[in-house]
């Protein structure tokens, strides 16, 4: 039997390596364009707003809510197998952009779209720190 | 406007048989349909002088390699995944229109059965990544969490629609039921001899909820492919030709990424569909046919909405009563689709439509039908639709 290893992300990309800095230290970091102060995620070269590529990263609250899910019952790859059933979830900063992650802490068919949700951070390995996500307290 | 509208014609259709594995590469099963298509329109193989690659696993090079064009003018490969078979009308019709080539051929040869499962493993994952637009993204901020299939993106965006509009999911069983019924009259459909009854769909496992185990579409290997000419030059040849009316491509804002998107129901088949119906002088309800791009069922619905055939939650209603079988209002995938007939990226519901519109459709035929639409749907949310008459 062959032993499956989750993917885990690479964390050294200049474009998105902030991000998982971020993470490491439990914040929830996001780009925020220099010239408009628009905010966004996932990290991109441009805003789209004004097309400036000048950021800066500022940290979000990690306020948010459920936008949308998608539930797998049998897992999409043989090394979620212990996860499965599960959901991957769309979360909606309350500064505006979203966000995915895998849902925990919460039963897949108990998920309603607009339940307050907070990140959870999960160290999958000694460099990588994973952001799932789980009902908050309204 | 419209340009190409009515100056350039499908003039030929060609696929292979559809497998659930193979030991033939796909450009191999790419060839032998791109041959048969050559035949069915008349021509020779030297006579090609454009080569179409709706989304490009493989390049242009590689099949004038066999096809051996006397001289090739004219390449493209359009990569918005299963939007892109339809789309690639749009680029032959305007190659041809402009003069650039006269006779141009849209190819697929795929193993999406025997190449593409992540479910067993034994795909590689940075690979699989880079199928899709933005691979960075999908490799770095979806797979570590377990989302890597189709149909889990697009259930984001259906349970979403299902909640917002008000959807009943068991609605969803019209489509597989139509789709069921009309693989039973094509020999070409893999599920000829295995009807699907609605106590069957509704007792099968949800997968992606909403989607329960009949709402997806097969996963085949095969080869598909036609042949586009001036509608001048189409007199001359061996079939009634099949007039484009009007192809057209769109695309959502942020096309690359659900995340960074304001709008979940501003996709491309939104954005293009009004523009085809206006290049084409006709509207929704004038539709004989249409063969919508059904990876899963409630693709289909969702389709029907964006497109205008009824308004955005009005789509259970639209399907029911048998509505969109052969003898209903607006029969669709008369061929069985993706659902019931094979994968082959939607290249077959194009073919459809031309046999629709020769009257070769056989025991499917819809009588005297002069006009249809085909679409489809890739990627995040791209879309295309070509309006086809005779
Ligand atoms: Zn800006």
């Amino acid at each position: 039997m062959t032993d499956f290893i989750k993917p885990l992300p690479h964390t050294d990309q200049p474009l998105t390596a902030p991000y998982w800095e971020g993470t490491a230290k439990g914040e929830l970091k996001i780009k925020k364009c220099q010239s408009c102060g628009s905010l966004q995620f996932p990290p991109r070269e441009m805003c789209k707003r004004c097309h400036s590529q000048d950021f800066d990263w500022v940290a979000a609250s990690g306020k948010a809510s459920l936008f949308t899910y998608s539930p797998a019952i049998t897992p999409a790859h043989p090394s979620f197998k212990d996860d499965a059933p599960y959901a991957v979830v769309i979360v909606e900063l309350e500064e505006g952009p979203r966000m995915l992650g895998l849902a925990t802490n919460v039963a897949v068919d108990k998920l309603e779209i607009g339940m307050p949700m907070q990140p959870v951070y999960h160290k999958a390995s000694d460099d990588v720190t994973l952001v799932y996500w789980e009902p908050a307290a309204a | 406007m419209g340009s190409y509208s009515n100056n350039t014609a499908i003039v030929g259709i060609g696929e292979t048989l559809h497998v659930r594995g193979t030991e033939r590469t796909a450009i191999s099963l790419g060839l032998e349909a791109s041959m048969n298509a050559i035949d069915d329109a008349g021509l020779r193989p030297e006579d090609i002088d454009g080569i179409v690659l709706p989304l490009g696993l493989h390049r242009v090079e590689e099949y004038a390699a066999g096809l051996n064009p006397t001289d090739l003018k004219y390449h493209a490969s359009i990569e918005i995944g299963g939007a892109s078979t339809v789309a690639s009308i749009q680029y032959a019709a305007s190659a041809i229109q402009s003069g650039i080539a006269e006779y141009v051929l849209v190819v697929n040869g795929s193993r999406m059965f025997s190449d593409m499962r992540a479910q067993t493993g034994d795909v590689n994952l940075d690979w699989l990544a880079e199928q899709f637009p933005a691979g960075m993204l999908r490799r770095n901020f979806e797979m570590p969490y377990g989302l890597m299939l189709m149909p889990q993106y697009y259930t984001m965006i259906f349970n979403r629609w299902v909640r917002d509009y008000n959807i009943d999911p068991d609605s969803f069983c019209h489509v597989a039921l139509a789709a069921s019924k009309h693989a039973q009259l094509n020999d070409n459909a893999m599920l000829k001899g295995k009807q699907l009854t609605e106590e069957k769909y509704l007792n099968a496992p949800l997968l992606h909820p909403p989607l329960r185990r009949f709402d997806y579409c097969l996963e085949s290997d095969g080869g598909s492919a036609y042949l586009l000419t001036s509608a001048e030059r189409a007199k001359d040849l061996k079939q009634k030709p099949v007039y484009v009316m009007a192809a057209t491509e769109g695309h959502p804002d942020s096309p690359d990424d659900l995340c960074a998107r304001d709008h979940l129901f501003t996709t491309g088949l939104s954005k293009c569909a009004g523009r085809a119906f206006e290049t084409a002088g006709v509207k929704p309800d004038d539709l004989e046919f249409a063969q919508i791009y059904d990876c899963f069922t409630a693709t289909v619905m969702l389709q029907m909405e964006l497109m205008g055939l009824c308004e955005m939650g009005g789509s259970p209603d639209f399907v029911k009563d048998g509505n969109i079988e052969l003898g209903g209002k607006l029969p669709v995938n008369t061929h069985g689709g993706l659902l019931a007939e094979s994968y082959s990226m939607g290249m077959n519901h194009v073919n459809e439509a031309v046999r629709q519109l020769r009257g070769d459709a056989g025991e499917r035929q819809i009588e005297g039908c002069s006009l249809g639409a085909v679409t489809g749907w890739g990627d995040f949310g791209d879309g295309s639709i070509a309006i086809v008459r005779n």
